[in-house]
């Protein structure tokens, strides 16, 4: 196939795209191509380093001086010869310079990419700790986690995934650490994935879970590498994907939902209070506003009798059930949620002003909506936000617990909360039971609970992960 | 998505032994805690606590036979000779439908009394039903795990709890339940609320635990036995006039009644306990129901989803209807226990667990020394 030939079957292949250079130059005598996507290459390096180098290249016997070619190139990006057209096509769209020349194909790796710099992310922000957050780039974040841990035992190991995407997918963790059998289901699953393209690592975190009718994702998704780097050396897998600055750890429990990891970096006494301080606001932000319906509308004999009081007065003349007004006030809660999120900052505060001023109070001084029905939904929303992970989930569960309550009170509540509970004792997240610690309890990772022990006393590492190396900690450092 | 991705891992047995030990400590609280109200009630009276001494002990045997036909792999274990099976099945079946729709109909008239003024019957009714049916068919083991996360719930509220406990407690109030008359009258009476041991053999747990282990497990539900005895004590001497007061026990012993100007009608989270333990109790008899239906039907039968619905229907929705239209009587499981009937159905629960054992027993012995006879042979 000569170069003519070979730009039109290029043009036609890509289906005339118009970011699909094709620069015809010369090898010494011979007539080359050099093909690459623009944007995804340092062209200045490809001129000043490639075409000039090779340009007054010398030919055997008519044909390519590979020697010359890999000599003069391999300083500017790494050149590897290409198999076949096919391939050559392949590697084109990974964003590599492909030259033609004498019936041959080679690679050149040139890629220059924009790519955002690494900063704080702005959902895990820390008044103490790291500060790194991954960004979209898979070598960058490989890297973040590699020079965190220089052994050798690190094992990285890359998939691809996506028909028309062809992601880059790389799976991490210790070898003399996480459990064989977790590490062979990651990798056997992700390999058999048949999907058309992967956008982000929560399509991976989707595709591979165990149950994925759940409400509760059974796959960590994290932004830093600190965090990443403590759960692969806990014994767990990491996975990153190309394109996504989320980075996947499994297994995954439900405790590491109130688990941050500013915990790790001060007082153990400091961290208990404050997981049992997310553990009683999630409760809050679940349970209230179903317990104010279920008094409300059934069992108001529950209630402190001044406090009664206080509620009839308040409520009465408001013209909604107590039903129809909280859920009235949740989905308004969860619009301006909705909304505030995506707005830019200064449309957002202006966005709080007309939800907190404008719709709240109006709302209440108009007698559209009763005091405590807003005071419950604000302990509500305010509870939801301690634990950020799993917001999404506990705000669908807060409304399912609420119609529940509006249907049987305390009864439907508490049916509710055990259909919730055993729905949640059922999941299993790559063989490790979701609720562990404590459902079923593992004594020895309770000192990572709720109540936390001090960095001294945690030797082992999780017993529910079924690591190989369960010690974590020894006593000096020879031991 | 291809179903093979979502396959769990294989070969991760998380039931470990102690794990096990104290889900059964606390499923055997929780049976007992559900039935609280009832047993105080009748426990109060002449012989009351040693009819219930009798009864912690016989339930002790039978954990310990059940116990053993679970280590098996429990009703449905190829151990267990194929005809002993069918039949053990087929009455074990009866014997907890028979439990299920008298605690049904329990828990309902009671969550209509206590939490709506006895209105609302057949909604209730319903919404028991189907959750109870839904929990019942995750299982035995996350059950047992969900009830592990009550049991932590529970304790962080009894903890709170204790902080306002007014006792009242009057030595006097034990004499008659201490008094060792009338006491088969008492048994039969007090039947009902025993034998929930026999849910064990549903469950397969024929795992290969050590002695020590095993010791462990049945160590849990003996404590469980002793700890609901102390308990019911406590619960008499505490309760002040026991005959008048003895609906207010739960308010009186272990709430916080002298503040509920300040903290509102605070029997609730008793009232709460209560309702969850019931809810568990009546799930772990579907769990065992649908066991031994599975037994019975086949495991694999296409439509097994649809027959079991008509099955629980049938079977439970019939004395259903005569409960609601003949009784009308909170406290009517004494009554129901005291008819041949129930007098006839909870023997049976006394007696069947041995006949399995002891047949899953010889059959074990055999096989073994049919393995010997082939070693020495080979």
């Amino acid at each position: 196939m000569n170069v003519e030939e070979l730009k039109e079957t290029l043009k036609s292949d890509f289906c005339q795209s118009f970011d699909l250079v094709l620069l015809q130059r010369k090898i010494g005598e011979l007539d080359c191509l050099y093909a690459y996507f623009d944007g995804m290459i340092d062209k200045e390096l490809l001129e000043n380093g490639v075409i000039s180098k090779l340009f007054a290249a010398p030919t055997l016997n008519g044909n390519i001086d590979i020697k010359y070619l890999y000599n003069n190139t391999s300083s500017s990006g790494k050149i590897e010869e290409i198999e076949n057209f096919l391939e050559a096509e392949n590697t084109l769209t990974e964003g590599f310079v492909v030259l033609f020349v004498d019936d041959l194909f080679f690679s050149i790796d040139l890629r220059k990419m924009e790519k955002r710099s690494i900063t704080e992310p702005p959902t895990s922000s820390v008044l103490k700790g790291p500060r790194t957050g991954f960004v979209e780039e898979i070598a960058v974040n490989v890297s973040l986690i590699r020079r965190r841990i220089k052994n050798k035992d690190l094992v990285i190991q890359s998939l691809t995934v996506g028909k028309y995407t062809q992601t880059t997918v790389a799976v991490c963790w210790i070898s003399s650490i996480a459990d064989k059998a977790i590490v062979d289901s990651v990798m056997k699953r992700i390999s058999q994935i048949n999907i058309d393209g992967i956008i982000d690592s929560s399509y991976i975190g989707m595709l591979i879970e165990d149950n994925q009718s759940s409400l509760f994702s059974q796959i960590s998704s994290q932004e830093k590498p600190d965090i990443v780097v403590a759960k692969i050396l806990e014994g767990r897998v990491a996975i990153v994907v190309d394109g996504s600055p989320m980075v996947l750890t499994l297994p995954y429990m439900l405790i590491e939902s109130f688990q941050d990891s500013e915990d790790y970096f001060r007082r153990n006494r400091r961290t208990s209070f404050v997981r049992l301080l997310r553990l009683i606001g999630i409760i809050f932000a679940v349970l209230l506003p179903a317990g104010y319906v279920a008094l409300q509308e059934y069992q108001y004999q529950f209630l402190p009798f001044k406090f009664m009081i206080t509620i009839i007065n308040a409520t009465s003349g408001t013209p909604f059930t107590p039903t129809y007004e909280m859920i009235l006030v949740l989905i308004v809660f969860d619009i301006l949620n909705e909304a505030s999120i995506r707005m830019p900052r200064f449309v957002g505060m202006a966005l709080s002003i007309v939800g907190a001023i404008v719709l709240g109070e109006t709302a209440v001084q108009a007698g559209l909506l009763s005091s405590p029905a807003v005071l419950v939904m604000a302990l509500s929303a305010i509870g939801m936000y301690t634990t950020p992970t799993n917001m999404g989930t506990f705000s669908i569960i807060r409304l399912a617990f609420l119609l529940a309550a509006s249907l049987f009170g305390m009864l439907g509540l508490v049916i509710a909360c055990m259909i919730f509970i055993v729905s949640i004792c059922s999941l299993k997240s790559f063989g490790t039971d979701f609720t562990a610690p404590y459902a079923p309890v593992v004594p020895a990772d309770l000192k990572d609970g709720f109540i936390k022990k001090s960095i001294n006393d945690t030797i082992t590492r999780p017993k529910a992960l079924h690591t190989q190396n369960k010690i974590r900690k020894g006593k000096s450092k020879n031991e | 998505m291809n179903r093979i991705l979502t396959t769990k891992l294989d070969g991760k047995d998380t039931l470990r032994a102690p794990e096990t030990a104290i889900i059964l400590f606390l499923l055997m609280i929780t049976f007992k805690t559900c039935n609280m109200p009832a047993v105080l009630y009748s426990a109060a009276e002449e012989s009351g606590i040693w009819c219930i001494i009798i009864h912690a002990v016989l339930d002790a045997i039978l954990t310990c036979v059940s116990l053993y036909v679970a280590s098996l792999g429990g009703i449905q274990s190829k151990n267990i000779p194929k005809g002993v099976r069918k039949v053990a099945a087929a009455l074990l079946l009866f014997f907890f439908l028979f439990k299920l729709s008298a605690f049904i109909y329990e828990t309902t008239t009671s969550s209509s009394s206590v939490l709506f003024e006895n209105s609302l019957i057949f909604p209730i009714f319903l919404a028991i039903l189907i959750s109870t049916a839904i929990i019942g068919s995750s299982g035995f083991t996350v059950i047992g795990r969900g009830s592990l996360i009550f049991g932590w719930l529970s304790i962080f509220m009894l903890v709170f709890n204790l902080f306002f406990v007014g006792f009242d407690g009057f030595g006097y109030n034990l004499f008659p339940a201490l008094r060792f008359e009338n006491v088969t009258k008492g048994l039969i009476k007090q039947a009902v609320w025993f034998g929930e041991p026999l849910i064990l053999m549903t469950a397969d747990l024929s795992k290969k635990y050590t002695k020590k282990q095993n010791a462990l497990i049945g160590g849990a539900f003996a404590a469980a036995s002793l700890v609901l005895i102390a308990f019911y004590l406590l619960l008499i001497y505490t309760y002040g006039n026991a005959s008048k007061s003895v609906n207010n026990a739960f308010s009186r012993v272990l709430t916080m009644n002298k503040y509920s100007n300040e903290l509102g009608a605070v029997d609730w989270p008793m009232i709460i306990l209560w309702l969850i333990a019931a809810l568990i109790h009546t799930s772990c008899l579907f769990s065992a129901c649908k066991q031994c239906y599975v037994e019975l039907v086949e495991v694999g039968k296409k439509g097994l989803t649809a027959k079991t619905i008509i099955f629980y229907i049938l079977a439970i929705g019939l004395p259903l209807v005569f409960y609601f239209t003949v009784f009308d009587n909170v406290l009517y499981t004494t009554v129901l226990g005291s008819l041949p009937v129930g007098i006839i159905t909870f023997a049976l629960g006394y007696a069947l667990p041995l006949v399995v054992a002891i047949a899953a027993f010889i059959k074990v012995k055999k096989i073994k020394k049919e393995e010997k006879l082939n070693e020495v042979t080979e």
